[in-house]
């Protein structure tokens, strides 16, 4: 059945780079993260100049832009997150992604037109969590990797709020955001020249996550895996697109923008068919497509594991 | 004004009928990680009321702990049970989940207390704040929070932070069950944790929740979280033994009345050694000084003091 509503479709900005070439290969909106506010690490965040440029883009081009603020941060951090608040609503930003429950009712005080998303790592997984952050003031709500088609119909029957699914990611060994394995092992506090707290090792709080759930563990002498598996809404996109969702995220700030550019292009494809036809035809030639692209991006990310756990194998003795 | 109370969560009947109760001033009944066990409190309506009866019988506060984390699928079952529970002489429910407060809060519009649990992740007085609006009376926050962050919303919030005083860590809760995925079991009672081990390190699997190693202690700080202001102290009973219980509460109630009564030193040695022993992986406190969860930072346990880490880490960083 043919979809006559509009499926946006969100992408990375790890960089200006990227978010051009986001835009360019067909993305409605890009997120970035801002320095020191994001569940990423630094190199993958964007300093308040760089969203003001991507921002210009994106209102040449009629597209959004939407800043990740999405660490669980400190209450003694609650100045500075107001004040950055305030800039980002007036270098133009359209929406703010949020980790804290706290946070909704403060940007509606400073900005009540930006848009409150809730980020996956809030972990709203029923229909009464849909509600309890409606009515806090969310506009949309990223679900986590664990929720399936029939959850979200479910949801989007009852509740009237916006429903974001990843289209390419990993699904932790925890729900999303309820994870502390990695700062349990290595945390510090590292503030940068804005004297913002990084938290480094713990994921909630910074972003970098030392992915101790890779490592070799082991139970009774035998090997186990922590399960750690990849999530692909492709497979059963056009279930997803008839269940209501109304934004489909790729993730990967820290990838290469040419590979980011070569996901959104081929989603652009994919998301277009589906709306216009209701189903994806040739559906076999576009997952032939999606395997070599899977192959890059997953090189990519098992590349970064392999850095983040040695990092922890020097300091403790962890089996990488 | 109270001067202190001790809490604990107890999963069972049979476990609840084993605890000593004199050291305890409150119970969370049920095991909010888990919904498959029979014997669970949290969803065995005739157990629930007899635990409820002993608790009562000794003085003791009562909070019908709920699931941490209920899709649209548990939701039914968790609501048609909370409404049935709420008939009992319950002081109180803990909820760890947003939707099930709002639930509370605004379709049973429950006028009992409301406690946020440990898997809420609340980390800041502006959440908690909104926590309030929901009924809530005292919150678990996230132990990743340190000292100064713990004091800031205790003292800028209505709502009492309970401390978590001693005990495994909440480390992170899974969809699916990680024991029955490596070890066939049918779940009618609550099941013994899996030690997960790489190279040093060891975790607990509760199942759909993994746990620290190490325990989590603080013994050697209750003067100074007393003298901040704390007055609610909580030993994770969780998936822990009676024994365990009974000692380690015993442990910390008399520290805690040494500190009331204005003891210079409230520590006794002998304690350091039973603590030791009953937590043979460890003992940690790292959150609270900004550093790692696994570390122990103080004089006892073979802690390190922060000043020397300190000294250390600028030596380090020069």
């Amino acid at each position: 059945m043919r979809h006559d509503r509009k499926v946006s479709l969100l992408a990375p900005g790890g960089s200006l780079e990227m978010a051009k070439a986001s835009f360019n290969a067909g993305a409605d909106a890009v997120y970035v993260g801002l320095y020191g506010w994001s569940r990423r690490t630094k190199e993958y965040e964007l300093k308040i100049e760089d969203i003001a440029a991507i921002c210009q883009e994106a209102q040449v081009r009629n597209k959004e832009v939407r800043v990740a603020l999405n660490t669980a941060f400190s209450s003694l951090e609650y100045p500075k997150f107001r004040k950055t608040v305030q800039i980002l609503k007036d270098i133009g930003v359209n929406g703010l992604i949020i980790n804290d429950i706290g946070a909704i009712g403060v940007i509606k005080e400073i900005a009540p037109d930006m848009e409150v998303h809730i980020s996956a790592g809030m972990n709203a997984v029923n229909i009464e969590d849909m509600w309890f952050y409606r009515e806090l003031g969310a506009d949309m709500i990223v679900m986590p990797c664990n929720l399936t088609p029939e959850e979200v119909r479910e949801i989007k029957k009852h509740v009237p709020v916006g429903v974001e699914v990843f289209l390419h990611s990993n699904t932790c060994f925890t729900y999303l955001g309820k994870c502390m394995m990695s700062s349990y092992v290595k945390h510090s506090w590292v503030f940068d020249e804005f004297g913002k707290n990084h938290f480094h090792g713990s994921p909630n709080r910074g972003g970098y996550c030392h992915r101790i759930c890779k490592a070799n563990w082991k139970w009774d002498g035998k090997k186990v895996e922590l399960r750690n598996d990849m999530f692909l809404a492709f497979d059963n996109l056009e279930d997803w697109i008839g269940a209501g969702v109304d934004c489909l995220k790729i993730q990967g700030r820290e990838y290469n923008p040419s590979l980011i550019a070569e996901i959104v292009s081929f989603y652009r494809e994919v998301i277009d068919r589906i709306v216009e036809l209701g189903y994806l035809p040739n559906k076999e030639t576009y997952k032939r497509r999606l395997e070599k692209i899977s192959e890059l991006r997953d090189r990519e990310r098992n590349k970064r594991t392999c850095t983040v756990l040695k990092e922890v194998a020097e300091e403790a003795p962890i089996a990488v | 004004m109270k001067t202190f109370e001790i809490s604990t969560h107890v999963e069972t009947l049979e476990k609840l009928k084993q605890l000593n109760l004199s050291s305890i001033g409150a119970l969370y009944l049920g095991d909010p990680t888990c919904l498959e066990y029979q014997t669970n409190l949290s969803n065995n309506l005739q157990h629930l009321k007899e635990a409820i009866d002993i608790a009562k019988e000794f003085g003791v506060k009562v909070y019908l702990s709920t699931f941490a984390v209920p899709r649209n699928r548990h939701l039914g079952p968790v609501k048609k049970f909370l409404e049935k529970a709420l008939s009992l002489p319950l002081d109180g429910i803990e909820v760890h989940n947003m939707g099930l407060l709002r639930h509370m809060n605004k379709n049973l519009n429950y006028t009992g207390e409301i406690h946020v649990g440990f898997f809420a992740n609340i980390y800041t007085h502006e959440s908690v704040k909104v926590l309030e609006g929901y009924g809530v009376t005292k919150v678990f926050l996230n132990p990743e929070l340190s000292l100064e962050e713990i004091q800031f919303i205790n003292e800028n919030t209505n709502a009492e932070v309970i401390i978590f005083a001693h005990g495994k860590l909440p480390l992170g809760i899974s969809e699916t069950c990680f024991i029955k995925e490596y070890a066939s079991r049918e779940c009618r009672d609550v099941c013994e944790p899996l030690v997960l081990t790489s190279g040093k390190w060891k975790l607990r699997s509760f199942g759909y929740a993994t746990f620290s190693g190490k325990d989590w202690a603080t013994l050697e700080y209750l003067g100074t979280l007393y003298y901040r202001g704390f007055r609610t102290f909580h030993i994770q009973g969780l998936r822990e033994s009676p024994e365990y219980i009974n000692h380690i509460a015993n442990i910390y109630r008399q520290a805690l009345e040494n500190i009331v009564k204005g003891a210079d030193n409230y520590m006794q040695r002998e304690w350091i050694e039973n603590i030791t022993s009953l937590c043979p992986d460890g003992i940690c406190n790292g959150y609270l000084f900004r550093r790692a969860g696994h570390r122990y930072i103080g004089k006892y346990f073979g802690g390190e003091a922060l000043h020397e880490i300190e000294r250390r880490e600028r030596h380090e960083a020069r």
